[in-house]
Formats: C-alpha cells, structure tokens, sequence
C-alpha cells in the first residue's frame, strides 16, 4: 500500500482525505480487468469457485490460443463460468489488430479484451488502444514483428454468444490519394549511393502533381527544403512517437504547426532534391524516436478484410454434435496446418465451444480442444440409436469411472444413444437429464 | 472435523450461505438471471423440504450448470444431539453450504438457522432443546455441482471414513421432477 501511495502521489493522480486519523488514498485508475477482480475480493469471493474459475479460464485461454490468420471472425459461447476465447496472429511492427465485437443474448456483459505476446519471463501485455476511427471496438498495436495472443473474456454469470472479428490492417492511411502498394518502387533497405547507404523509407511512383496526404493525425513538424529531399514535410504522429517523412514533393502545402487530420492534403508529388533525374515520386519514411527508420511499408500496405459473415453453423455453439465420418481430424487450429490432437470415430460426442467461417472449435468429454471442419460434425440432437439398458445402468456426469451419478435407469428400459465417447454412450431417457451410459450397461 | 453449535431460540446464527449470499448481492451478481436462481432455488428448498427421518441417508447430484438446493424435514427430540455430515465429491466439486435450521414458531417467519458449514466435508453438531423438527438444507456454490452424500443421525457421532467406504452409487436420489 505503500509502494502504491506513493507511484500515485508521483502520478498526481492522488486524492486524500484525512478521517478518523487514517488517510485514505485513491490510487491511479486500475484496468477494467482487475477492478472487476477487486470487486469480486472486496465482496468477499475471492476464493469461491466464481473468482477460481474466471482466473482460470483466463490462463486456461492463453495456454489454448489457436493460430489464426487474419482477418478471421468466429463466434463462441458467453457462458455462466466465464469462459475465455484466445487467438494467435502475426503482426508485424506498423500494423495492427483490430478487435470487434458483438455480442447476442444478454448484452449486458462486459467483455475484457487483453493482448500479450511471448516476452522473456512468460507473456508480456501489450497494450490497447481505442480505434480511433469510429470508436468501437479496440486495437493493438505492437512495437516488434511478432506473434500476438488476443484474449476476450465475458463477466461471470451472463449467457449468450459473442463474435469476435479479427482483422491486421496498416496503422497509417496510405499516403498519396489514389495509389497503392503496386506503385511502391523502392523498399526500405534498399542500396543507395553505390551501397554507401541504404534506403530509408519507399517510393511511391505517381503523376506530378498527385495531393500526398497526412497517414494519420498530428502535427506538422517542419517544412523545408533540402539537397537530398528537396521540399519536404515531416508530421509528427505524437501518438505512435513517431514521425512522418514526405520527401521530392512538388509543392508543399501546409505550414509548420498546422493540425493535420488523416487525408488531410499535405503538398503534392514531383521530383524535388535528389530525384530530379528520377519520374515524379514522394519518399514516405517513418522514424521512431529513440530508434531511428523503420519499414514503412506495414503501416501503410493494406491487407485483406473481408470477413463472411456469421452462417447458420453459428446455432451449434454451445451444443452437443458428434463426428459424422469414420476419421474426423481435430487440429490445434482452424486450418489444414494446424498440428493433428486427435482422431475421432463416427459419432464421437464432442461440444461446440466456438464456431468460424469454415471450422468448430470443439471440446471433448476429456478435456480436449481442437479444431474440425465444420462439415466432419452434426448436431446430437436427433439419436444415433436406441439401446436396452442392462440391469442397473447408472447414468453419469462425464463419461469416467469416477464420476457423479445423476440417474439409475430400470432394467430393460429402453433410451436413446445420441453419440458416443470411448466405452461411454451419451444417452437421453424421456424424463431424465442426459449423461453417460457405461457400454457395459446397455 | 467437527463443527459444534447449540440451538438458540433469540439468536439465529449467521451463515456460511448467508455470507455467500451477501457477497453475490454486493459483487452485483444477485442481479443476475444465475445469481438470482441460485438465491431462489435457496429459499425454495428451505420452503418446501423433502420429509425425512432420522437416521437419514441420502446420495444424490447436483448440476453444475443450474443452480440447485435441496432440503430435509426431520423430527427430533428434546436432549437430542444431532450430527449432520455432508459433502460433495466429483471432478467439479467444490463448497457444500450445509446448514440446519428450526422453523420458526411463527409460521410466516423465516426458520431459524442453528448451525451452518461451508467446506466440501463438513460434520454439524447441533443440539435439541426442544421436541421440534428440524431442516437440513444443502447447496453447493454456483458453478459446482456433483454428487452428494448427506447423513443425520441422533445422539450417535457419524463414521466419517465409513460414509467414504460407502461409494457404489447405488443410493441416488435423482433429480428427476425436482
């Protein structure tokens, strides 16, 4: 408490009130995340099965993240135990994730949006950012080329289902109106003066005269002239700690501490300094402070973005299905080249946890997730088959030796079998709720 | 372990589940289509008990998935001891709110709790100052269910090891109906 008294009164984010001769201190914003935790401790349910479960899904979520390429939409189930959903996406340094969701059912529940990626000691958080566009949904914007794991996670106690559109996209607008990646004609690194450098940003080929437009918000740093980059701009994006480099325009049209917006027209394209002897082009780079260039192509090459939209196969989440071919495949992603968890036999039982454009998330009895296409399940609602039970069948939880007894079914009572787990049948009787059978009691 | 607490007719005592209860009204969850049935199927089961009599053995289960509670109706004696052991087993087990209560003389009055327990295993020791019924009510934590074995008995201490011996599963009282 210490400690946090006084990063807080270093913050000036600090109020005290002196009561009764206690001071009583209010310590700098906590996250959404942990002020829900806090509020869960503070009622006294720090160690119920509540709060122990929500940490763990949490956990249980980034041990589980499945490898996905954008842009990738899936839709899973908000469940009463807080269940987590997490992803894997390559981002590289200058594009970012883009979050969106929507939730049907109970619209109540706040959903949690974390990011990390793998760090020295375990997963480091990334931090979010509000999609300055339209102010929905969150994006993530890392500083390194890398993988990053995307988590959501529903309050405790809601149901329904949520849908989870992802979506890498360049972090910058792309900065001559009308052109696009096809006109980029020099890469970053490339040689320049016989090898003597290399080249600090991309050309981007286009009519003299061409409006070159601010990529995002900020401020307009300086505006000069100089040998190698003739007339030049730079922007200063004070948000990214970044700035913007528009060399070889033809005209510059803004004046230094002039406000920018995104598209907003900052000069036009030509062939000023050191390209006289080249076609019309603008030099776009981007130098970090304290670091120096970077690529700037990440930030502004576009990407795909289509997403399907959610299919009917969305009404499995959350049901019981079963394999519908002799040697269905389940993978630790949602793609052909996901590592093979298992093989399942026609008519294993297995729960959609989640569902996307062309695969189910599953879980098996066992604890197993994975990933199958969508067409290797069907619904269990309707029976495999019937069976006899033998004398005493005992119905149970989960398919295992050890597990609760939920009904006794009478000999010679006939149920019916809706799938299959290992030497257990998952059965319904008219009356009773659905479970195990043991084989050798039917 | 052993959980002593003699019956009180100014003063009831205060509850594992009265606690529990509390903290899902404060962390906001008894607004909440769960929280509020777990409340409720609480109060429905200390409502409506099941009848029984002592000894009383009962193995049944509880869903993890809706919330559940239920209860028992015993008759005991003045001078009688009577020890309840209760506990939840399987894969998601977990806290067992385990109580005993008098109904209160005045019939549209809420029964009063003698003795309470918050564990997986616990055994309530509670004693009879009257000739009076008894209702013993059990509930898991929400989120946990699984099965359960409940046991009652007058004046005798309870073989706990020997209840954990007796594991066939063939005394289940389902939920069907319920």
């Amino acid at each position: 408490m210490r400690h946090r008294a006084a990063l807080a009164l270093l913050l000036g984010l600090v109020a005290c009130e002196v009561e009764d001769a206690a001071l009583s201190v209010i310590a700098p914003p906590e996250n959404p995340r942990e002020a829900y935790l806090h509020r869960i401790e503070g009622a006294g349910l720090g160690e119920s099965a509540l709060a122990r479960d929500w940490a763990e899904h949490a956990r249980l979520a980034l041990t589980r993240a499945a490898r996905v390429s954008s842009p990738f939409r899936e839709t899973g189930s908000i469940d009463p135990d807080g269940t987590a959903h997490a992803w894997r996406l390559s981002v590289r340094h200058g594009q970012r994730v883009r979050v969106d969701i929507a939730v049907q059912g109970d619209t109540s529940s706040r959903i949690f949006v974390d990011a990390f990626r793998a760090g020295e000691s375990g997963l480091d958080d990334v931090p979010l950012r509000r999609v300055p566009a339209d102010g929905a949904g969150v994006a993530i914007e890392p500083e390194e080329d890398g993988e990053v794991i995307v988590r959501v996670q529903p309050e405790l106690l809601h149901s329904g289902r949520l849908t989870v559109s992802l979506v890498v996209e360049p972090t910058l607008e792309f900065p001559v109106s009308g052109r696009g990646t096809p006109d980029v004609g020099s890469v970053f690194g490339d040689p320049r003066d016989g090898g003597a450098r290399a080249h600090h940003g991309i050309d981007i080929f286009a009519p003299r005269g061409t409006p070159v437009i601010a990529a995002t918000s900020g401020v307009v740093s300086r505006v000069n002239e100089t040998p190698r980059g003739g007339r030049v701009v730079w922007l200063s994006d004070g948000e990214r700690r970044q700035s913007l480099y528009y060399a070889h325009l033809d005209s510059q049209l803004v004046a230094r501490g002039q406000q920018v917006r995104p598209g907003d027209t900052l000069g036009l394209v030509g062939n000023t300094g050191n390209a006289r002897t080249t076609p019309p082009h603008l030099h776009f780079g981007i130098y970090r402070r304290g670091r120096g260039p970077v690529d700037p192509l990440p930030f502004v090459r576009p990407t795909p973005t289509r997403l399907a939209e959610p299919g009917p196969d969305t009404l499995l989440v959350g049901r019981w299905t079963r394999a519908n071919a002799a040697d269905v495949v389940v993978r630790d992603a949602p793609a052909a080249a996901g590592e093979v968890v298992a093989r399942l036999p026609r008519g294993t039982a297995m729960r959609v946890v989640a569902v996307s454009e062309t695969s189910l998330h599953i879980h098996l009895p066992d604890g197993t997730h994975g990933y199958i296409p969508t067409r290797a399940a069907e619904d269990a609602a309707n029976p495999l088959r019937g069976t006899v039970v033998a004398g005493g069948g005992r119905v149970m939880a989960v398919p295992a030796r050890d597990a609760a007894v939920i009904d006794v079914l009478d000999a010679g009572e006939r149920i019916d079998v809706h799938a299959v787990f290992g030497d257990y049948l998952f059965v319904r009787t008219a009356d009773g709720p659905p479970g195990w059978l043991s084989v050798s009691d039917s | 372990m052993c959980f002593g607490l003699a019956a009180c007719d100014a003063r009831p005592v205060s509850t594992h589940h009265e606690a529990y209860a509390d903290g899902l009204r404060e962390a906001g969850f008894a607004e909440l289509p769960a929280g509020a049935a777990w409340l409720e199927a609480g109060t429905a089961a200390l409502d409506d008990p099941e009848p029984g009599a002592l000894p009383l053995h009962v193995e049944g289960w509880f869903p993890d998935d809706s919330p559940a509670a239920r209860a028992w109706r015993v008759a005991v004696t003045e001078g009688q001891t009577v020890f309840v052991s209760a506990r939840l087993e399987g894969r998601s087990a977990g806290r067992l709110f385990v109580e005993v209560f008098r109904p209160a003389r005045d019939t549209t009055a809420p029964a009063f709790a003698l003795g309470s327990a918050g564990e997986m295993a616990r055994v309530l020791e509670v004693e009879a100052t009257r000739t009076t019924e008894l209702i013993i009510r059990l509930q898991p934590e929400l989120l946990r269910g699984g099965r359960f074995v409940l046991d009652a008995a007058a004046d005798t201490p309870l073989d706990l090891a020997g209840i954990a011996r007796r594991r066939d599963g063939r005394h289940v009282s389902g939920v069907r109906g319920r």
